[in-house]
């Protein structure tokens, strides 16, 4: 009887174990992420089409993730690969900070330079994504056939943008398109006929305006047109896409040219292609952040980082003769006064000489008002002014009147 | 069914009776003789001597001499502790000596390995036995305290990050996948966690380290890297004990390195200028008449006067604390301190560390039970942080019936880590301690924290920095890990065992940013909150039928097992900025501005099955054979889930042959030789397989309708899947023996090979397909061949005074035999300021120091003109000369060059212990002999990086070993050779003396052991490496896609500096 109350016992103890051990299902070991989809059920409608097509418009902004590169390596304003690179403005801040822009400056650049790996990444991601959206718009059924003829549209006209960027700074390059699966396919041949033929589709199928402000429209198409045109020295096609905006009547003069770079008045009559930005939207990364170290230093605004000084020689441009005119082959013949060397406790009386106006809504210089930040105290806002130089870029800045969110810090 | 127990009574009562018979009947004689030790030959006093079958004993005098009555033929058994027994057989003389041998009582110590218990003479696999009573004798925070430099092979690295984990790596870097070793606690894997401080070390009963193939297998998938086996106590049947444990210690930092004073500041701003050709101009200094000298006072924004001056009137000193007002009206204040602030004494402070523990066991033949309750407190040595653990320990077992035994272990700590360093990088405040002006004091003159902002020197006050986290930046976890099982003895020689492990790991974090107003940078932002809440939940079940027999000589043992494994993780994390108030209770999330609001969430699970079978052979415990083979599936891969992982080995004990009986130096030798694949599925993420899209507020979104406040959603591809990934495997041979000698040697020796392949690594796809997600990849194969060796040597040299030594080491050799990722054969990491300093190639061992030969300063234009001929760069008298590699008169990257191995070449440990008397005495010793490191700290105090102060060698070394001054050199702090130093080392780790109290006294006390000890831990380093802390070889830092990874070992980017520590405690046992 004991034993077998025993047997009895020791059964029901491993049928017990046994049974909840192999209570896993068949597909324990079939998991699935969370939190993202698959491509079928994203390309399948219209909806998932246009997804694909904003991820795309999102890189205009030259940030697409940190495993892209920084912000400011990829920016939209190519503030390193234009102004700096063009010397307009120096790499400013102080030396060791941000190295690997001197030699764009310089003009020496190498292979290893993260900045151009930043653009290049950045730019080539969002092709890739345009050619995702017109893989899924070409294929899909369950929409208008305006729509899907203006989102591909939309989506050539990114593919040539980020080409043609991309042509400007690296001029050897291979061109992708929704076509290729190997994208290995070598820089020999010349891109910027392939970049007008994707602007000239566009061209054909894109509104004058758009419902939503931030679309590609034509004139954008055209104009991205006429400057490839420029690269080949083809005036006359150049100024016949040029004409073609202005005779649209979609744009004109702003009144005042700062109005070109102040957020309150983005998307002005005077914008022919604008990056969208936004702030306060539950992120930091949509708010023109390529240009995030491009600020005054020290209790100016938004207190870092001390980039992208304006130079001297843009400075002296903007010097003019007795009638207003600018000083085309003079202009650096006299340097325009600056408070190099002065601190800002001791007194200093800016240039008194003519100068074109736009001068200071351009560079930031002491004694001037820098918008509504009160006058530039000179050397206290710039980080290291034997380094960098005596001014502060203005144009990005935003007005105290306008200070919303935080920006990032960055060192 | 008879009970085995009466038998044995009954058997027991029969001998004795024999006995009592025998030695009534026959003739009886007196023996008298002595007994020594074969190690000390000196005289065992209280050895017993016992006549066999009989109760008749004596115990030896205190010069090891006895009498005793035996039967004529009898036999006296000798007994001593720490020796082996002998038997002696009584002959016609009436003299016996007898000397007896120091036992090798390590040869029985059961061993925990794989799913059950082995005896440490039949291992035939890479098993290393801690032993664990020497080891808890120290207070430690961690058991990888305890447990450096005592396995040979195992490496150490622990920082003075009080909660963080340890780096350990077995046997070297084995894989450029993750390298961390598996931990396995009671039968419970502890799942993608390398930290297990929630374990409390004096709750361990034995840890052994799983080296090769054949002893790992058994754990198939993750067992690559070895595996740590941790048992904890149990209650032992017949005793109830009650141990309290209690220590006490107090921190200091072991090195404060040396900053620029304020007048030596000041002259090197001088010469910075001087040396660019540019006149010296500032804000912060005066110039009295063509000189410049100290400021007095500093506003914030102004720069610096002399007193008197109406600026620096207090009256005008204003802080705007408004947490939402951007500092505005801020006019701050401080008076400078011209003596100089000393910022490492301001930060690194002496801290207490302490300990409190209660614990109790016990038992009966109807189970046994052990329950420990610990709180540990730990201070840091940098001000503010600090990590605090509670937690409860009970381990029970329940006997019901004869055969069936249930019972669970169960761990419980709730820890809560404050201001917690984190990994090493260049924003920590360590780096920023470096850099602070000493001419800027801690407080202004109102108490607030002074800015150096007047500096530009792009730090900020470190105090103010660590005292706010202090209280702002808190992480908890509550943890509860352990198993339930179940043992039923189905037959006398099957074993069937069930267990459910679970490891549940939850908890809140709140990491609050008050408004920085004296920080250089993002001065003006807001305060901000975050939110985050985690909860990981792992259980592993698995049921297994063990079979162990005897049939005359051959002794069988078999195991066969099912085990299923969920690894479940979820969180969340939220926040936003500009609360209305700073204050602590104010911070919740409803109370942030709602336009600054943002939160995300994430969820995972990755699932393990798996089988297995093991069989081992011992033929008259000479001849040893074992095998294993485990299947394992894994959720991660798609086409290839299933991984086979086999392995045998063989053992052959010399000792016990005939021909070896004469060979009386050996006590035991037993030779070994295993083979075996192990398996490694740390893919980096939990889904490789997939190519998924997902929305992102900030890389994928857009706003299309111009909205300058929203945006509209984006989908943007962020996976991109490989259905073709498969299990990376390491094949590993190992041979070695194990000798004890006479005299008290024991002797290890092991060879082995590690061949890894079929690596995965995240690879980066070509540029131009986009972002879309690294994808896995198995692309690579390593080698990794090496030594590992331990000898010990144990004397009793008498009754009052022994003593142990044992010394530990390893070298290994590593080498990428292939890397092939995306037409790459090569992987850069440690990405720093000047670039990524470590490269991974395949002909060179792993994470190689990268950079420009340094050669001296370039002396003359003549010198520059002549190497430098087609291009001379920034070469400048007086800046570093580098190396033109490639003599094409122009120095760029392909004059980059491999400059050193961060692999130590020999790692050796070195343990002595002695007893005499009361007293008990243990000095542990260990170092890493061979490595470089990469000082990327200097680039910070050693060049001309930043307006910041840096080492007083920036100034005195200037022109000789380092660049001349010059505020427009960025070329000599380029990476190279300067910066890789030889990081050897030898540290004494712990020394410890204690005194415990003899019986009479316990008595009177009662108690039944009382240990007083001091110990000293990390007191001395022997290095010539002028950072910090040499021990940073391990500390892999590599973040994102490839994190664990060990592709950046060697870069030195300011670790956390070990601290030096005194410990008081006591061990009492009732």
């Amino acid at each position: 009887m004991k034993m077998r109350k025993n047997i009895m016992q020791k059964l029901a103890v491993v049928g017990v174990l046994a049974i909840v051990i192999y209570s896993c299902g068949k597909d324990f070991l079939e998991t699935q992420p969370y939190g993202s989809v698959n491509n079928d059920l994203l390309a399948t409608s219209a909806k998932g089409a246009n997804a694909l097509l904003i991820a795309a418009y999102s890189n205009l902004d030259g940030f697409s993730g940190w495993d892209n590169g920084s912000p400011w390596g990829g920016a939209a304003s190519n503030w390193t690969f234009g102004s700096i690179a063009g010397g307009d403005a120096y790499k400013g801040s102080e030396a060791g900070d941000q190295p690997d822009i001197t030699p764009i400056e310089r003009g020496n650049v190498d292979a290893n330079n993260p900045y151009l790996d930043g653009k290049w990444r950045n730019y080539y991601d969002g092709i890739s994504r345009v050619n995702g959206a017109i893989k899924a718009f070409t294929a899909l059924k369950d929409i208008s056939a305006s729509e899907k003829a203006t989102r591909l549209a939309e989506a050539k006209f990114l593919r040539a943008w980020f080409h043609f960027d991309l042509y400007r700074i690296f001029r050897n390059i291979p061109y992708i398109d929704e076509t290729l699966d190997d994208v290995r396919v070598g820089n020999a041949t010349n891109i910027l006929p392939k970049i007008q033929a994707d602007l000239i589709a566009a061209i054909a199928a894109l509104p004058v305006t758009q419902p939503e402000i931030g679309r590609i429209t034509k004139g954008a198409a055209q104009a991205v047109l006429g400057n490839t045109y420029l690269w080949e020295k083809k005036y006359a096609d150049a100024k016949t896409q040029f004409d073609a905006i202005v005779g649209s009547g979609r744009y004109a003069l702003n009144a005042k040219y700062h109005d070109n770079f102040n957020a309150a008045t983005r998307n002005s009559k005077e914008g022919v292609l604008e990056v969208q930005q936004s702030i306060n939207d539950g992120t930091t990364d949509n708010g023109n952040n390529g240009d995030i170290l491009n600020f005054p230093y020290n209790g100016g605004p938004a207190g870092c980082c001390g980039f992208h000084q304006p130079s001297q020689d843009l400075v002296n441009a903007f010097q003019v003769d007795a009638n207003g005119l600018p000083l085309l082959d003079t202009y650096s013949a006299t340097n325009v006064k600056n408070d190099d060397g002065i601190k800002s406790a001791d007194p200093f009386t800016p240039h008194t000489g003519p100068l074109d106006p736009r001068i200071d809504w351009t560079v930031g210089r002491r004694g001037i008002p820098y918008l509504d930040w009160g006058k530039h105290p000179g050397s206290v806002w710039i980080r290291d002014q034997a380094y960098g130089g005596p001014y502060a870029p203005i144009k990005n800045t935003h007005y105290k009147s306008q200070e919303g969110r935080s920006l990032r810090k960055v060192v | 069914m008879k009970s085995r127990l009466a038998i044995a009574v009954r058997t027991g009562l029969l001998t004795l009776f024999m006995g009592l018979l025998v030695s009534a009947s026959f003739a009886q004689k007196k023996v008298t003789g002595k007994v020594s030790g074969g190690d000390t030959g000196g005289g065992l006093s209280g050895a017993t001597v016992k006549v066999k079958g009989s109760s008749t004993a004596t115990t030896t005098g205190a010069d090891g001499s006895y009498a005793i009555t035996v039967p004529n033929n009898g036999t006296l058994e000798v007994s001593f502790v720490g020796y082996e027994t002998q038997d002696v057989k009584v002959g016609a003389g009436s003299v016996v000596n007898v000397v007896l041998q120091a036992s090798s009582a390590a040869l029985q110590t059961v061993v925990v390995t794989g799913y059950g218990t082995q005896e440490k003479r039949s291992i035939t696999g890479s098993v290393a036995v801690v032993d664990t009573k020497e080891m808890t004798k120290f207070a430690a925070s961690n058991i990888a305290d305890q447990l450096q430099g005592k396995v040979p092979g195992v490496q150490m690295s622990t920082s003075g990050d009080p909660g963080a984990a340890a780096f350990v790596r077995i046997r070297g870097i084995g894989t450029i996948n993750n390298n961390e070793p598996l931990y396995v606690i009671d039968g419970v894997p502890v799942q993608n966690e390398s930290n297990i401080n929630f374990l409390n070390p004096n709750d361990i009963e034995s840890i052994q380290v799983l080296k090769d193939a054949a002893s790992a297998s058994i754990y198939g998938s993750r067992a690559a890297n070895g595996v740590i086996v941790i048992t904890t106590k149990k209650g032992k049947s017949g005793t109830s004990k009650l141990n309290v444990d209690v220590f006490y210690g107090s921190q200091s930092p072991s090195k404060i390195p040396e900053t620029l004073s304020p007048t030596e500041f000041l002259e090197v701003q001088q010469k910075l200028a001087a040396g660019q050709g540019i006149p010296f101009t500032s804000n912060i200094y005066i110039n009295q008449g063509g000189k410049w000298v100290l400021p007095d006072y500093a506003v914030r924004g102004l720069g610096g006067f002399l007193a008197g001056n109406p600026a620096v009137d207090p009256a005008k000193y204003n802080l705007n604390l408004d947490p939402t007002g951007g500092g505005v009206g801020d006019y701050l204040i401080l008076q400078t301190n011209k003596a100089g602030t000393n910022w490492f004494k301001e930060v690194f402070q002496p801290a207490v560390q302490k300990s409190y523990q209660i614990s109790a066991s016990g038992g009966s033949d109807k189970g046994q039970y052990f329950f420990s309750g610990n709180v540990y407190d730990h201070n840091g040595i940098m001000l503010g942080n600090s990590y605090k653990r509670y937690q409860v320990r009970v381990n029970s077992t329940y006997n019901i019936g004869k055969n069936i035994r249930v019972g669970e272990n169960l761990n419980i700590a709730y820890q809560t880590t404050r201001a917690s360093f984190g990994n090493p990088n260049e924003g920590s405040p360590l780096i920023g301690t470096y850099g602070m002006p000493q001419l800027v004091p801690v407080y202004d003159i109102k108490g607030n924290f002074a800015s150096p902002a007047n500096f530009n020197s792009n730090v900020s006050n470190p105090v103010a920095d660590l005292s706010r986290n202090r209280d702002n930046s808190q992480g908890h976890s509550f943890r509860v890990t352990g198993s339930a099982f179940a043992e039923i003895d189905l037959t006398d020689f099957l074993t069937w065992k069930s267990s459910y492990g679970l490891d549940y790991n939850s908890g809140p974090g709140q990491y609050y940013g008050t408004r920085r107003y004296d920080a250089t940078e993002g001065n003006t932002n807001p305060n901000s909150l975050q939110n985050t809440y985690f909860l990981n939940r792992n259980w592993v079940a698995f049921s297994t039928l063990s079979f162990k027999k005897n049939f005359g000589d051959h002794r069988v043992t078999a195991l066969a097992g099912y085990e299923a494994k969920q690894t479940y993780y979820e969180g969340f994390n939220a926040g936003g900025s500009q609360l209305a108030f700073d204050n602590f209770n104010y911070r919740l999330l409803q109370n942030v501005n709602p336009a600054t609001f943002y939160m995300s969430s994430y969820r995972g699970e990755h699932n393990v099955v798996s089988q297995f079978v093991q069989a081992a052979y011992s033929l008259s415990d000479k001849y040893l054979f074992s095998g294993t083979v485990r299947r394992d599936g894994s959720s991660r891969f798609i086409e290839n889930k299933y991984g086979i992982f086999p392995s045998a080995s063989a053992g052959w004990r010399i000792s016990k042959e005939k021909f070896m009986d004469n060979v009386k130096f050996i006590n035991d030798l037993k030779l070994r030789a295993s083979y075996g694949i192990l398996g490694n599925n740390e893919v980096g993420g939990d889904y490789p397989g997939f190519s998924n899209f997902a929305t992102s507020l900030g890389t994928a979104n857009y706003s299309i309708n111009g909205s300058a406040s929203s945006n509209t959603v984006g989908f943007e591809q962020v996976s991109t899947g490989n259905p073709k990934l498969k299990w990376e495997t390491s094949a590993v041979t190992n041979i070695g023996f194990d000798a004890s000698l006479a005299g008290g040697w024991n002797v290890m020796l092991e060879w082995y090979k590690r061949q890894t392949r079929d690596m995965i690594y995240n690879v980066e796809l070509p540029l131009e397909l986009g972002a879309v997600g690294r994808q896995a990849q198995n692309i690579g194969e390593m080698t990794n061949t090496g030594l590992d060796f331990s000898v010990g040597y144990t004397k009793r040299v008498n009754r009052d005074f022994s003593f142990n030594a044992s010394f530990t080491g390893s070298t290994v050799k590593n080498e990428v035999v292939k890397l092939e990722a995306n037409s790459n054969t090569f992987i850069r990491s440690g990405g720093t300021r000047i670039g990524d300093v470590t490269y991974t190639k395949a002909g060179l061992p792993i994470s190689q120091l990268y950079g420009y030969i340094q050669e001296g300063l370039w002396k003359s234009d003549a010198d520059i003109a002549k190497v430098l001929f087609a291009d001379r760069g920034d070469a400048k008298v007086g800046r570093f000369r580098y190396k033109d590699l490639n003599g094409d008169g122009k120095i760029d990257n392909n004059d980059e060059t491999f400059l050193g191995s961060p692999l130590p070449k020999l790692i050796l440990g070195l343990n002595l212990t002695a007893n005499y008397k009361n007293w008990d005495f243990t000095a542990y010793l260990s170092g890493n002999y061979g490595q470089k490191l990469f000082n990327f700290v200097k680039y910070f105090t050693h060049f001309n990086a930043f307006q910041r102060s840096r080492s007083k060698d920036f100034l005195y070394e200037a022109g000789k070993t380092l660049p001349v001054l010059d505020g427009g050199d960025n070329y000599s702090s380029q990476r190279n050779s300067y910066y890789v130093e030889d990081g050897s080392f030898t540290r004494l780790r712990n020394l410890q003396v204690g005194y415990s109290l003899n019986a009479a006294n316990l008595k009177k006390l009662g108690l039944s052991k009382a240990r007083f000890y001091v110990q000293g831990q990390n007191l001395l380093t022997f290095t010539k490496y002028s950072g910090l802390d040499p021990d940073v070889t391990i500390t892999n830092i590599t973040e994102g896609y490839n994190s664990q990874r060990d592709l950046s070992i060697g870069l030195d980017n300011g670790r956390y500096p070990l601290a030096r520590s005194i410990i008081v405690g006591v061990n009492l046992e009732f």
